[in-house]
């Protein structure tokens, strides 16, 4: 392990950008997601959860059980935009306006 | 789409698990994001040890019995879908699987995840070089594609999986330039260990300091051996074995909890003796459920089978039932002691847990 | 940590609010100042949002204005902490039918009366300035005075900041207690006791139940919003399109509309997303091939009247509260004017209208 072995292969996060957000005081894989787009990539954090989680573990002396598991959300895989359509193709286009948005 | 049971994953504890439900006129819908149905099995090619006694021929290998398991379910109201993902659920739980075109709705009164597990990596330096591949990758290249993608290899690892890809890459004609593994000794079984000694297969246990080098791909391994010693491999491939992850990515969509337990593969559903979640209706089986043998996995698929079916009111007789998961259950512990005594053990300990929550909860 | 236990200001939430006005405080020199959260930074609101800097539209217009001042800040804010990739790109409010394009004239002549630099487009004008954009459209309004910024970078810079001029911080530390004795805050927490003469309640959702420690009556409500986000794309949205999306600097594209009632659930819905991804679409054809990488929930607070909480809490002496929507949008002033507030009781833009008196019902 070295400041430039990759920790996330989705979005090129290294050991070095994981420090960083340790030092300012993450203790938890989602807290260094937030700050490092570790986990946001293609794979959802399949790939780098545990490795990070026990990065995380070792240099802040937690418990690996007491990193909480990520919450990994619809959609569970990357798909097309246009494969999430239902089947009511013909409603009308919403705004904001007629939907009184504005202050939000 | 309407069905009674719906089983997220087609591998060995899906498909068991389908026959369990499906043999009680339950309609049952497997959703399976491969082609074709069997998970891991498809590409296993050595035989699989300590198969549940419902399969009367006992020398199966992994592929085979994957056309065993999808010739079992034939006869029944299971339906397969696959090339679908389960990609979440509506507000009322309904189910959305998309096949990268089309997202379809299924509406299920009981759902078994059986999702398998996910390979983990080994992090050094340079793991991410083209010519890295986790040897669940490998093994789908030369067994189901027929692609052998470097002429030499260094394993790093030494479970008894690696041992078995080892030999099926040495088979198509790949020479293992080592087996290194970071534990001072190596996890395989003995007769493994001779095996891999009797092909001079440089071993070295107790390594550190791993990192893979090479100008745009790998060309070499360097790392410290156990007597402190610096060495170095030339090698095209590297192939890592980090061990195997339960998948549970759909617990917060599905609202099941998790609890940690490291002997079974750290993060797991909670469940029961009914391989009952703590979310209702959904029942967890295979490797979801806790990392662990083939013969387990076809069990624990076999029991949540069962408990659906007796959920969904098909048993009128319950101590039938009963008696049926608990010969399930001793089944298992033959197996999975014969395994690993520490998962068999932590299996149970992880079912009182949640057993005596519940108890609790309901107090 | 350190182990001081006392301290002159103790704020309670460490989001875009909280450590944006611990960045105006301690840069006003103020000194020994606590921030306290029961997670860490962006774990709430500020970590779930497409983060606009939306000013054009606001009700009333003098809401509208107030914005605007913070929008203005952004600049100045940036310059100081650091990159926050704030992206002055202006904002394009869309609507298809001509009943809109009636609405919207009315809001353009009212919004710039009231100071705000806002026009209406022609269908023309806006495939001007975005040329992927719906062939369908009638119009929009459009205000060079919107857009967005990274709320991840915002957060980090502040909190480096205010580690440089030595605030404290206490994360994962949910207070459990509030009491008042002697003139001091008593802060009861997961990890002991802390004492403030000055105490500032910006819990963002959690602010009720901090409230209700000092029998203070925070009326704010959960509207949960989900978003999608793309795989990252070749830039193509240039500006913030209102109520909708936005594409980030990296390259994926933000999409959500959604105002739900959930209380504190923030999963993904199906059906939900289904609905923000067909709007995607029908605003920018073209995101019809994207791939969807993964979709997130906000939970906005909104104050029952729909305007910010800011100022005293007139019946608890030194207390403060700042609680709002557009917490990201708003973050320059209130940490500006509640960090001269509390220093010098006095603010450089009035704060009259969001005052928590406001609100008839105050139980004692």
């Amino acid at each position: 392990m070295n400041e430039e072995t990759i920790i996330c292969p989705c979005e090129d996060v290294t050991y070095s950008d994981l420090e960083s957000v340790l030092s300012l005081g993450a203790e938890t894989f989602d807290d260094v997601k937030r700050f490092t787009r570790c986990g946001m990539g293609s794979c959802q954090a399949k790939a780098c959860f545990y490795q990070v989680s026990k990065l995380i573990s070792k240099r802040k002396q937690i418990p690996l059980s007491k990193i909480p598991y990520t919450h990994m959300r619809l959609p569970l895989r990357m798909i097309p935009l246009e494969s999430l359509l239902g089947e009511d193709k013909e409603k009308p286009v919403k705004t904001s306006l007629s939907e009184g948005h504005a202050n939000e | 789409m309407d069905c009674d049971v719906c089983i997220i994953g087609g591998g060995p504890s899906g498909l068991a698990a389908a026959w369990q439900a499906g043999k009680t006129g339950l309609s049952v819908i497997i959703v399976d994001e491969n082609q074709m149905l069997g998970g891991q099995l498809k590409q296993q090619r050595q035989p699989i040890q300590n198969l549940p006694d419902i399969f009367t021929n006992q020398q199966l290998t992994g592929f085979e019995l994957a056309h065993e398991l999808i010739h079992l379910i034939e006869p029944y109201d299971i339906k397969p879908l696959t090339g679908f993902s389960f990609i979440g659920v509506e507000a009322d739980g309904t189910i959305g699987v998309n096949n990268g075109r089309e997202t379809r709705k299924i509406r299920a009164k009981c759902i078994i995840v059986a999702t398998g597990a996910a390979e983990e990596p080994i992090l050094f330096p340079g793991w991410t070089l083209p010519g890295s591949f986790s040897i669940g990758a490998m093994q789908i290249l030369i067994n189901r594609e027929k692609i052998v993608p470097g002429r030499t290899a260094v394993m790093i690892g030494s479970s008894s999986r690696t041992c078995q890809v080892a030999s099926e890459m040495q088979q198509a004609g790949i020479i293992i330039a080592g087996v290194i593994e970071e534990k001072a000794k190596f996890d395989c079984s003995p007769s493994d260990l001779q095996h891999l000694k009797k092909l001079n297969i440089p071993l070295f246990a107790g390594v550190s300091k791993i990192r893979a080098e090479g100008e745009e791909e790998v060309e070499n391994i360097h790392f410290k051996a156990g007597d402190g010693k610096e060495q170095s491999i030339n090698t095209e491939l590297v192939c890592i074995d980090g061990g195997l992850s339960p998948v549970v990515e759909s617990n917060f969509i599905l609202g099941y909890q998790l609890q940690f337990n490291s002997d079974l593969g750290n993060w797991i559903p909670s469940y029961d003796s009914c391989f009952h979640t703590s979310a209702p209706n959904v029942f967890v089986a295979g490797n979801a459920a806790g990392i662990t043998s083939h013969g387990a996995i076809l069990i624990t698929g076999l029991i949540a089978g069962l408990s659906a079916a007796e959920a969904l009111g098909k048993y009128s007789n319950k101590e039938t039932v009963s008696k049926q998961r608990k010969k399930w259950w001793n089944e298992l512990k033959t197996v999975e002691m014969a395994y690993d005594s520490t998962v068999y053990q932590a299996r149970i300990q992880h079912v009182k847990q949640f057993e005596q929550l519940k108890i609790k909860q309901m107090s | 940590m350190n182990n001081q236990r006392e301290y002159e200001v103790i704020i309670i939430g460490a989001g875009v609010v909280g450590n944006g006005i611990a960045y105006h405080l301690s840069d006003k020199k103020q000194k020994n100042i606590l921030v306290i959260d029961k997670g860490f930074p962006l774990s709430g609101t500020s970590g779930a949002t497409q983060a606009w800097v939306w000013v054009h539209g606001k009700k009333p217009d003098t809401y509208a204005y107030f914005t605007k001042c913070s929008a203005e800040l952004y600049p100045e804010l940036e310059r100081k902490i650091g990159d926050i990739e704030y992206a002055r790109t202006g904002g394009i409010e869309p609507f298809f039918s001509v009943e809109e394009m009636k609405e919207a004239e009315k809001m353009v002549q009212s919004q710039s009366n009231a100071g705000i630099p806002v026009e209406l487009l022609s269908r023309e004008e806006v495939l001007k300035k975005e040329p992927y954009f719906s062939q369908n459209v009638v119009g929009a309004t459009y205000s060079p005075v919107d857009g967005n910024v990274n709320p991840f970078k915002l957060l980090e810079k502040y909190i480096k900041a205010n580690r440089a001029h030595d605030v404290t911080f206490s994360f994962y530390n949910e207070v459990t207690g509030i009491d008042k004795k002697a003139g001091k805050f008593v802060v009861h927490t997961q990890k002991g006791k802390f004492t403030a003469e000055k105490l500032v309640l910006a819990g963002g959702l959690w602010t009720k139940k901090l409230g209700a420690f000092l029998n203070v009556s925070v009326p704010i409500e959960k509207v949960r919003g989900q978003i999608i986000v793309t795989e990252p794309l070749k830039p193509f949205i240039h500006h913030t399109i209102g109520g909708m999306m936005r594409q980030m600097q990296c390259g994926p594209v933000l999409i959500g509309y959604s105002m739900e009632k959930a209380g504190y659930d923030r999963r993904s819905t199906l059906d939900i997303i289904q609905e923000t991804a067909k709007f995607g679409i029908q605003y920018y054809p073209d995101l019809a091939k994207a791939n969807v990488v993964r979709c997130f929930s906000g939970i906005r607070v909104i104050p029952e009247d729909g305007i910010p909480i800011l100022g005293k809490v007139p019946q608890v002496d030194q207390l403060y509260i700042a609680v709002t929507h557009s917490g990201v949008t708003l973050s320059p002033l209130i940490g500006t004017l509640m960090s001269e507030l509390i220093m010098k009781d006095t603010t450089s833009i009035s704060i009259k209208d969001y005052q928590i008196s406001r609100f008839s019902k105050q139980s004692v």
